[in-house]
C-alpha cells in the first residue's frame, strides 16, 4: 500500500543515508556530526537572496503545532539561515535529539519541505568540482588523473580511521585517479587533539610529502591511546618512526602559519557545506559514511565518475 | 503509552510531519503555481541517471511533474526500485533539488485543508455542532480501510462532540470497490444511521465479495442492514449516483488524498491513520480539538 511505503520512505530520508550513499550537503547519520552553531547567518552563502528570516520563536510554533501533540517528541532548533532557493529558509532541526535534519520553510506560504538538497541536472556535481580545484592538501595517486577524489578528514575520528585504508585501495585500484587528503579538525569540545594531529600532520606533508600517508596511518592505528594532555608526546613518537624530525616537526606545529592553513583547509570544507568527516567528494560528488559502503559498490561508483568526468 | 522506542517515535513523529503533501493538486492551482517552469520528463531522467546511473540495481520511473505549493519549485515523483514513491522538489535553477516532502508548516498550516473538505457531504455522525470534525477517505474494497474502522469507531465514542464524514474514495485498482461505493451512497442518502451497519457489514464480509458477485453480495449487506435491497440496487445504478461518488474522489484529490485511507483531523491528514495506534491518536485528536480554528 502507498502510504505504507511512503511511510517507510521517511524513516529512510530522516535516519538514513540513502541506498548507502548520502550525496546530500545535510547532516546525517554519522558518528561525527558537527553540531551547527546557533546563529551562523553570517556564513549565509552569498547566492541567496535577502529573505526575511523568521524568528526561532516562529518556527517553534510550526514545530509545536505539528508535533506538540505527543510529549515524546522533542525539538531542538540549531540553525535558521537563508536557503540557497529564492524565498526558502533553511531550518537546521534535530528531532528527539538525533542528527539535524533540513526542513526548508516557505515563510510565505503554510508550507515547508523536509528533506535534503541534492545537486541535480545533467552536471550536479560541476559547482563542486570547480570549487575543489582549490583543495591544496597531499595527494597520492595520478599525477595527471582523471578524476579527483579529495577528503576531508580528522585524525581523531574513528570514521575517517576506518575510511583511510578504503580510499588508499581505490586508488591503488584505480590508477587514474588523485587523492587529496584535507584537514577538517573537529571542534575541541568533540575531539580535543584533532587540531593538534592536523597541525603535525600539515607539517610533516611539508617536511617530507611521501612519508605523510604513512605518519596519518600511524596516527590513526594509535588513536585509542592519544589524549589531549600526552598529544604531542604521541605526535612525536610516531613521527619518529615514521622518519620525521620530530622535533622540528613540533615546531612547525606551534608556528601560527601552520595554524593558519589548517584553519583555511577547514573554512574550505566549510564552503563546500562540510560538517561531517569523513566527507568524500569523488569527482564533486559527495560520499558520507564511506565506511559503510561495500566496496564493490563503490568501485561501481568510482567507474561511473571516471566515465563521466568532466560532466 | 509514552514508551515508544526512538525509532518509532521517530518515525512517528516524521509520519505526522509528511502528513499531507499536495501530489496532486487537481484542483485550486493557485497563481503562484501555474509561474513554475517545469523541468521535462526527459530532463530528470537525465539528471536521475546522473545521480543513480552508477548501480544497475537502481530503477526509477518519473510518474509525476507538476507545479508544486511553494512558487517556483516544482514537484516532482519519482518510483524508486519499483517500491519508493520519492518527491524531488527541483530548484528553479534545475541544477538542485531537494528530497523529500512537502508539508504543512507554520501558526495554521491545515487551514487551507480544512477549508478545501468544508463541503464534505458523506454520511456523518456526531453533533451538529462539532468542535472539529475528521474527515476519512475511504474505499470499501481496501483492507487497511477495513483495519481502521474499529479505530475510526472508537474515536466516535470517545470524542462525543466530534464529528466524523466518511467520504468515498474507491481506488481504481480494487474490481468491485466502485460498485460499493455507489450502493454505501445511496445507503447514506436513504438512511444514515444504517449506513454504518451496511459499511461495517461490506467490510466484514471483503474477502468473500469478488466483481462478479457483488452486486448479490452488496444486496445481501444491504438487507442485513435493515435496507430495501431492490430500491438501494436500483439507486445504485443511476448516473447521480455515480457522478455524486467521483465528485466525493475528486474532493479527496483536491487535499491530496492518493491512498486509503487518508483521515483529516481538522484538516490534518494522516495518511493510513498516520500508523498511529489508538493511544497517540486520541491524543492527536484532544490536541487538534485544542487548536480547532488553528
Amino acid at each position: 500500500m502507498r502510504t505504507v511505503s511512503k511511510t517507510k520512505l521517511f524513516l529512510l530520508i530522516f535516519l538514513l543515508p540513502m541506498l548507502g550513499i548520502a550525496q546530500s550537503s545535510g547532516a546525517k547519520k554519522t558518528a561525527s556530526p558537527r553540531p551547527a552553531k546557533a546563529t551562523s547567518s553570517k556564513e549565509a552563502p552569498s547566492t541567496s537572496p535577502p529573505v526575511l528570516l523568521p524568528s526561532k520563536e516562529e518556527i517553534e510554533t510550526g514545530l509545536k503545532r505539528t508535533f506538540g501533540y505527543d510529549p515524546a517528541i522533542t525539538w531542538t532548533i540549531y540553525d535558521i539561515r537563508p536557503a540557497a532557493i529564492p524565498g526558502l529558509v533553511d531550518v537546521l532541526v534535530s528531532m528527539n535529539k538525533q542528527n539535524p535534519v533540513h526542513l526548508y520553510v516557505s515563510p510565505n506560504t503554510p508550507y515547508a519541505v523536509a528533506g535534503e538538497m541534492i545537486p541535480f541536472g545533467p552536471n550536479p556535481y560541476a559547482p563542486e568540482r570547480e570549487k575543489l580545484k582549490a583543495a591544496d592538501g597531499p595527494t597520492q595517486g595520478a599525477a595527471k588523473p582523471v578524476i579527483e577524489i579529495v577528503e576531508f578528514s580528522d585524525l581523531e575520528c574513528p570514521h575517517c580511521k576506518k575510511a583511510a585504508p578504503i580510499l588508499d585501495k581505490l586508488v591503488t585500484d584505480f590508477p587514474q585517479v588523485q587523492l587529496t587528503f584535507q584537514q577538517f579538525p573537529l571542534p575541541a569540545t568533540m575531539h580535543p587533539w584533532a587540531l593538534k594531529a592536523a597541525e603535525y600532520a600539515d607539517c610533516a606533508a611539508q617536511q617530507k610529502k611521501d612519508v605523510f600517508w604513512k605518519y596519518i596511518d600511524s596516527i590513526f592505528e594509535n588513536q585509542g591511546s592519544i589524549a589531549a594532555a600526552t598529544a604531542d608526546d604521541k605526535l612525536k613518537e610516531l613521527a619518529t618512526a615514521t622518519g620525521l624530525d620530530a622535533t622540528k616537526l613540533a615546531a612547525c606545529a606551534a608556528e601560527p602559519d601552520t595554524e593558519t592553513r589548517v584553519n583555511k583547509s577547514l573554512k574550505f570544507g566549510q564552503s563546500l557545506d562540510v560538517n561531517q568527516t569523513p566527507t568524500v567528494f569523488i569527482n564533486g560528488r559527495r560520499v558520507l559514511g564511506i565506511g559503510d559502503i561495500p566496496y564493490e559498490q563503490l568501485k561501481t561508483l568510482v567507474q561511473f565518475e571516471i566515465d563521466h568526468a568532466g560532466r | 503509552m509514552r514508551k515508544l522506542p526512538v525509532a518509532a517515535a521517530l518515525l512517528l513523529s516524521v509520519v505526522m510531519l509528511s502528513a499531507q503533501s499536495q501530489k496532486h493538486p487537481a484542483a485550486g492551482h493557485s497563481p503562484a503555481k501555474t509561474a513554475v517552469k517545469l523541468p521535462t520528463a526527459a530532463e530528470v531522467d537525465q539528471a536521475l541517471q546522473r545521480n543513480f546511473g552508477y548501480d544497475p540495481a537502481i530503477t526509477w520511473k518519473v510518474l509525476h511533474i507538476a507545479p508544486s505549493d511553494v512558487p517556483g519549485i516544482a514537484d516532482v515523483v519519482v518510483l524508486l526500485n519499483n517500491k519508493d514513491y520519492v518527491n524531488f522538489y527541483v530548484l528553479p535553477s534545475g541544477q538542485k533539488a531537494i528530497r523529500g516532502e512537502m508539508v504543512p508548516f507554520g501558526p495554521n498550516p491545515f487551514a487551507e485543508n480544512r477549508s478545501k473538505l468544508r463541503p464534505a457531504d458523506g454520511p456523518l455522525r456526531g453533533p451538529e455542532s462539532a468542535v472539529i470534525s475528521i474527515v476519512e477517505f475511504s474505499d470499501l474494497e481496501c483492507p487497511y480501510c477495513k483495519a481502521a474502522q474499529p479505530n475510526i469507531d472508537k474515536l466516535a465514542s470517545d470524542f462525543p462532540r466530534v464529528r466524523f464524514i466518511f467520504q468515498q474514495f474507491p481506488l481504481p485498482m480494487h474490481p468491485w470497490a466502485m460498485k460499493a461505493a455507489l450502493y454505501a451512497d445511496c445507503a447514506g442518502k436513504q438512511n444514515q444511521a444504517a449506513f454504518w451497519k451496511f459499511i461495517d457489514s461490506v467490510f466484514e464480509n471483503q474477502g468473500s465479495i469478488a466483481l462478479a458477485t457483488a452486486d448479490d453480495k452488496l444486496k445481501e449487506s444491504a438487507t442485513a442492514a435493515g435496507f430495501d435491497a431492490q430500491k438501494l440496487s436500483a439507486c445504485a445504478a443511476l448516473p447521480a449516483t455515480e457522478a455524486r461518488v467521483k465528485k466525493s474522489i475528486a474532493l479527496g484529490q483536491s487535499v491530496g488524498v492518493q491512498g486509503t485511507p487518508t483521515v483529516f483531523i481538522n484538516g490534518r491528514s494522516l495518511p493510513g491513520l498516520g500508523g498511529l495506534d489508538y493511544d497517540h491518536l486520541k491524543e492527536l485528536v484532544e490536541f487538534e480539538s485544542q487548536h480547532a480554528g488553528k
